[in-house]
């Protein structure tokens, strides 16, 4: 049904005689909300990157993107035994290439980093365990915002595969054999990162992606496919400025590239969250789609995930 | 008091009015093509008192025996005057001469002689096709429902759309009905064009408030639609060729003045058109859409107390969509199928009964294809419906009308089906809900006083909710902790309700009269759409035990006054209309997925009101003709689980709505039409801030409906040029000249649509440019504008 109506927009905003122009849209300013990007996962430090809402149509430029990063907060963290403050790290104190590194991953501009203090919360005496709920607790302007999430038993695929497309010749998509547990109810998240390196052209030498990364619609249910064994595939997922994100290979991996998939068990409530942010993502401004906001697990009108993944790696070398 | 009051009138009527009484009956037909005229006046002076024919153009008259004269008119024909001398019961058969037939000069057009100040019926509009053809028509294709939206109180649902909004009331609330079917989606292409081929329609009824109590099951209009019964008299083809469609309707008697019938048919090429416009590189290079639609009906005069019609329409959209890059292939038909089986029997001169058997149906498909992965989707409502409607005339202070109705519903919200390869995935398959509707209801029309008139009705109607169904019950974290399996056609739920109606009117003086109304409806059929807009993917859904019928409760008042010998006909009426039980989607719902699931626990409910006043003035005769029609309204809703809870404005909620049209007749060749339209913009949700997650803008959006488009105005012009519609000759015995009506006619309409070429908003839309991570983001509204100024021609005929 998503998909139609996205399709009727297209057809009828470029069919009909359309014409658009730019209009100056006058909303009263709404008030800052607490946006919250957390990760706690398997054998790896959590860790909370904290930021505030800003009104849609101001400029988001590199100063308000700095701007918008929250460090005067305190966070809490437990796993239901031991309860820790998370220490605050920020990107003065990091060398330029863990700056890279971090850009990447959590899409914060390489300049903001570069030119800005902006901070975040870890906690480096532990890392995230099978079976465990993290809550956390986060003190900002004297408003407390609590979440919890769970990191659940890995599920494994059975195998996985590269496949050319059609008669794309090299070019084609990873594709996976799941064994669905019949148990309950389940919802996974698909990640992937190409760890060989471009043999040409402006990044040669480089390895191509430089973190994880998710595929669009890169979280899915068990409703239709409970306890079944099932095949598979998502296209490549982009970073949005690697040469090969356009042109004749975007959304698709090359023959003799490495690539590590990881698939994640994830709760109810991290899936709700990416569903209704990549439902958003497509829908917003259609006049098909009802306007909504993206599910929050952040408590008290926070925004944002407090997610925790359990992740099963594979990888794949992609030969034709 | 009144009760008993009445129940003295019903006693008097029965036994004693009767003994010097006769009555006067018939029919009133079109003298050139013997169509049965549906609401002309059968006046008799010397009393003051009169009747309107039915919809199956019958009048009943019971007057004391005496000398009269009897008046007989229509709008668009020549009245005709009749002196009668009435001692027994008496058959009068009339056939009215249309006006522009024997024309040439200003002829006196008749009219329901001070219809809309001496009827009991309030806030009802009638309109003739015919005269809808003078105005300006979009792209060419006369449609009913765009000029039904140009009456106050009746509000367009967007640019160039059909869906329409009555006082408040959402576009499900009215009943669309052909020949008595119901019509679930009216709409062809996205609501651009509507399904009614005006060629094949007679008449159009508008009920917007104080509905009377034989219409039910919606909460705000009726919207009944009569088609053609084909001409009697002799065979008549009659066509056009437009810009984006043709039409052709051919009509003609099986036995001369005993049976008839009509079939037309009507299909677009606009894709074919659109074609070399599309650039290469367009998302939709490769698809396509048409839709076609196919009226037909027959009828047969068994005797002077029987006729049978049978009437049907079918019409489809088809519209593909290609991708050709990804091998993506869609393909999307859509539409409605009716047929109505009638039968007219007259007990006596003044007991009339219409039995009617009906099937509709609404059908909507989805399917899409990539490699070897295909997904269907299918949606759909079907009924059977038969009802038997009985008019009773005891004398001319009573109308009487009573009648059963009973429907079967099947509802299918959805089917989804999906494979790959060999593999077809278990998505729960056809979700289907069954469903009894029943009414029983009873209305007199009755003359109390000289002055005042009140149409009292009762309506009992009733919905059961009926198995096989599988009901699922969830928790807050929306897991099933409950399956439960009906089967059989066990009643599930059952909703019984009674609806009263009460309009009145109070004659003030010769060319005034008050008008009052209070009704209460009940709705037991929900549409529920993803989108504010109406979407042939909207679906139909029944009152269940969790989904409660929605009710309407009414008040209207309304002051009527005619100038210049009904030359004008002008009105002020205010209402306030009570909305409870109303239905919405929850947010982030998602109506395919219905596996595994109800779509019952996919909605949520609330409350609306709507209040405003609409005035209306129309000229009638003379060379200009048209009106003016203004509404000033508030419309709210309120849902616990949207909004926060708050009262929101509905998107229609429209402060100002104007619409002024007219049409000039400059001589017998040269019709002239105006429209002009404004209406305070459309309310909409836009997003208030934003934020990152993972490097993506995410928004969190303002109030609901917090923001208002710019205005909505345009102004449409169209010219009707005539062919001759007479030869000349010299009579050759007498050596004057004389006029023979030419066997083949034609007319060419020229319009122009969105004149001063206003870029009316239909929708914003946010745009993204840059990129986060290099800090060059930047975000845009932009507002689309569908249609520039366009011209368009269409050229008619008819033999």
């Amino acid at each position: 049904m998503k998909v139609t109506h996205y399709i009727l927009m297209v057809f009828i905003s470029s069919l009909l005689f359309s014409c658009e122009k730019e209009i100056d849209v006058d909303l009263p300013r709404p008030e800052e909300k607490l946006v919250v990007e957390g990760v706690v996962e398997t054998g790896a430090f959590p860790y909370v990157v904290l930021s505030k809402t800003s009104p849609y149509f101001d400029p988001t430029d590199v100063e308000s993107v700095a701007n918008s990063y929250v460090s005067e907060a305190t966070i809490t963290l437990s796993d239901g035994v031991t309860t820790t403050q998370m220490t605050r790290l920020c990107s003065g104190t990091l060398t330029e290439p863990q700056k890279d590194q971090l850009s990447i991953a959590l899409g914060i501009p390489r300049q903001v980093l570069g030119a800005y203090n902006i901070c975040g919360f870890t906690d480096l005496t532990r890392v995230g365990e099978v079976g465990k709920t993290y809550t956390i607790a986060i003190t900002w302007k004297g408003e407390v915002y609590e979440s919890s999430t769970t990191i659940l038993n890995p599920v494994p695929l059975d195998s996985t595969w590269f496949e050319v497309y059609g008669n794309r010749d090299s070019l084609g998509f990873i594709y996976a054999n799941l064994t669905e547990p019949a148990n309950d109810i389940n919802y996974y998240r698909w990640f992937a990162r190409r760890i060989n390196t471009y043999k040409s052209g402006p990044l040669k030498g480089q390895v191509k992606d430089n973190s994880f990364l998710p595929p669009t619609n890169s979280v899915f249910d068990d409703e239709f496919v409970n306890g079944t064994t099932f095949e598979f595939g998502y296209n490549r997922p982009s970073t949005n400025g690697n040469p090969d994100d356009s042109g004749p290979e975007r959304s698709l991996y090359k023959d003799g590239d490495t690539v590590v998939v990881k698939f994640c068990n994830i709760d109810k409530s991290v899936y709700d969250f990416i569903d209704g942010a990549e439902e958003q993502i497509i829908s917003t401004g259609s006049p098909f789609a009802t306007p909504t906001n993206v599910f929050s697990n952040i408590s008290n009108g926070g925004l944002g995930l407090w997610a925790g993944y359990s992740p099963y790696n594979d990888t794949i070398f992609c030969n034709k | 008091m009144l009760k008993l009051k009445l129940t003295f009138f019903f006693v008097l009527i029965s036994f004693v009015s009767f003994l010097q009484n006769s009555t006067l009956s018939g029919s009133i037909k079109d003298s050139e093509t013997g169509e049965l005229l549906i609401g002309a006046s059968v006046f008799v002076e010397k009393l003051k008192q009169g009747i309107s024919s039915n919809l199956y153009g019958f009048y009943s008259l019971t007057i004391p025996n005496g000398n009269y004269t009897v008046k007989v008119s229509f709008v668009g024909y020549r009245e005709v005057v009749k002196k009668i001398e009435i001692n027994e019961s008496q058959k009068l058969n009339i056939e009215l001469v249309p006006t522009d037939v024997f024309i040439p000069i200003v002829t006196i057009e008749g009219e329901n002689e001070d219809g809309n100040t001496r009827d009991t019926d309030m806030s009802k509009v009638e309109l003739d096709v015919e005269q809808l053809k003078t105005l300006p028509a979009f792209m060419g294709e006369v449609d009913i429902l765009k000029s039904i939206q140009l009456l106050p109180g009746v509000q367009s649902s967007g640019e160039g759309n059909t869906g329409f909004y009555v006082r408040g009331g959402g576009p499900d609330q009215n009943l669309i009905m052909l020949d008595e079917a119901v019509v679930y989606n009216a709409a062809h292409l996205f609501g651009f064009f509507s399904v009614f081929n005006a060629d094949a329609i007679k008449n159009v009824n508008l009920v917007k408030g104080g509905m009377p109590a034989n219409y039910g099951g919606r909460l705000s209009s009726v919207l009944d639609i009569s088609m053609k019964d084909g001409n009697a008299k002799k065979f008549q083809a009659d066509g056009g060729i437009g810009v984006i469609a043709s039409r052709l309707t051919l009509q003609g008697p099986i036995q001369k003045n005993k049976s008839s019938f009509i079939v037309s048919g009507r299909r677009t090429y606009i894709s074919e058109l659109a074609q070399p416009f599309i650039k290469d590189d367009s998302p939709v290079k490769g698809s396509g859409y048409y839709f076609y639609d196919f009226n037909a009906k027959l009828n047969y005069e068994i005797s002077d107390k029987d006729r049978l019609y049978l009437s049907g329409y079918f019409g489809k959209d088809v519209f593909t969509y290609v991708q050709a890059e990804s091998g993506f292939t869609v393909n999307i038909p859509w539409g409605n199928a009716t047929a109505a089986l009638r039968w007219n029997h007259l007990f006596s001169d003044k007991l009339f009964l219409n039995t009617t058997a009906i099937y509709s149906s609404y059908d909507f498909q989805f399917e899409g294809r990539q490699e070897d992965f295909s997904f269907g989707l299918y949606s759909g409502i079907r009924d059977w419906n038969l009802k038997a409607d009985f008019s009773y005339y005891p004398n001319p202070k009573h109308t009487i009308k009573f009648g059963a109705n009973y429907t079967y519903h099947t509802f299918i919200p959805n089917n989804v089906t999906a494979t790959q390869g060999d593999t077809e995935f278990d998505l729960g398959g056809a979700v289907r809900l069954y469903a009894n509707e029943g009414a029983l209801y009873f209305l007199d029309d009755v003359e109390l006083t000289s002055l005042l008139k009140m149409n009292i009705g009762f309506r009992l109607s009733s919905f059961q909710h009926i198995g096989p169904f599988t009901r699922y019950i969830k928790d807050n974290n929306d897991n099933i902790i409950e399956t439960i399996e009906y089967t059989g056609k066990k009643a599930l739920k059952t909703y019984v309700r009674p609806e009263p109606r009460v309009t009145g009117r109070l004659i003030l003086d010769e060319n005034s009269s008050f008008k009052f109304g209070s009704t209460l409806n009940y709705q037991y059929m929900h549409l529920v759409s993803v989108g504010g807009n109406s979407l042939p993917t909207d679906l139909w859904i029944p009152s269940t035990d969790v989904i409660k019928p929605q009710q309407a409760i009414q008040f209207n008042m309304g002051y009527f006054r005619n100038f210049k010998n009904n030359m004008f006909e002008t009105s002020v009426e205010v209402y306030y209309k009570d909305l409870q039980n109303l239905i919405a989607f929850k947010d982030g719902a998602d109506p395919s997925d219905g596996v595994n699931d109800n779509i019952d626990n996919q909605v949520t409910f609330g409350d609306g009101y709507s209040y405003g006043a609409e005035l209306f003035i129309k000229k009638n005769k003379g060379k200009l003709t048209g009106w003016i029609g203004y509404t000033w309204s508030k419309t709210f809703r309120q849902f616990d689980e949207l909004n926060n809870g708050n009262k929101y404005p509905a998107k229609f909620d429209r402060r100002h709505d104007l619409s002024i049209t007219g049409a000039y007749r400059l001589n017998e060749r040269w019709v002239f039409g105006a429209v002009f339209v404004y209406a305070t913009g459309n309310s909409i949700t836009l997003p208030a801030s934003k934020y990152f997650v993972e490097g993506e803008l995410l928004v969190e959006y303002a109030d609901r409906n917090s923001y208002r488009m710019a205005p909505y105005h345009r102004a449409d012009i169209s010219a009707t040029w005539y062919g001759k519609k007479y030869k000349e000759f010299k009579n050759i015995e007498t050596g004057e000249m004389e006029q023979v009506p030419k066997k083949f006619t034609s007319n060419w309409n020229f319009s122009v649509f969105n004149l001063y070429n206003r870029k009316n908003p239909y929708f914003i839309y946010f745009d993204n440019t840059g990129n986060l991570t290099q800090g060059t983001l930047d975000v845009a509204a932009i507002q689309v504008s569908l249609f520039p100024v366009l011209p368009s021609v269409t050229w008619n005929f008819s033999f």
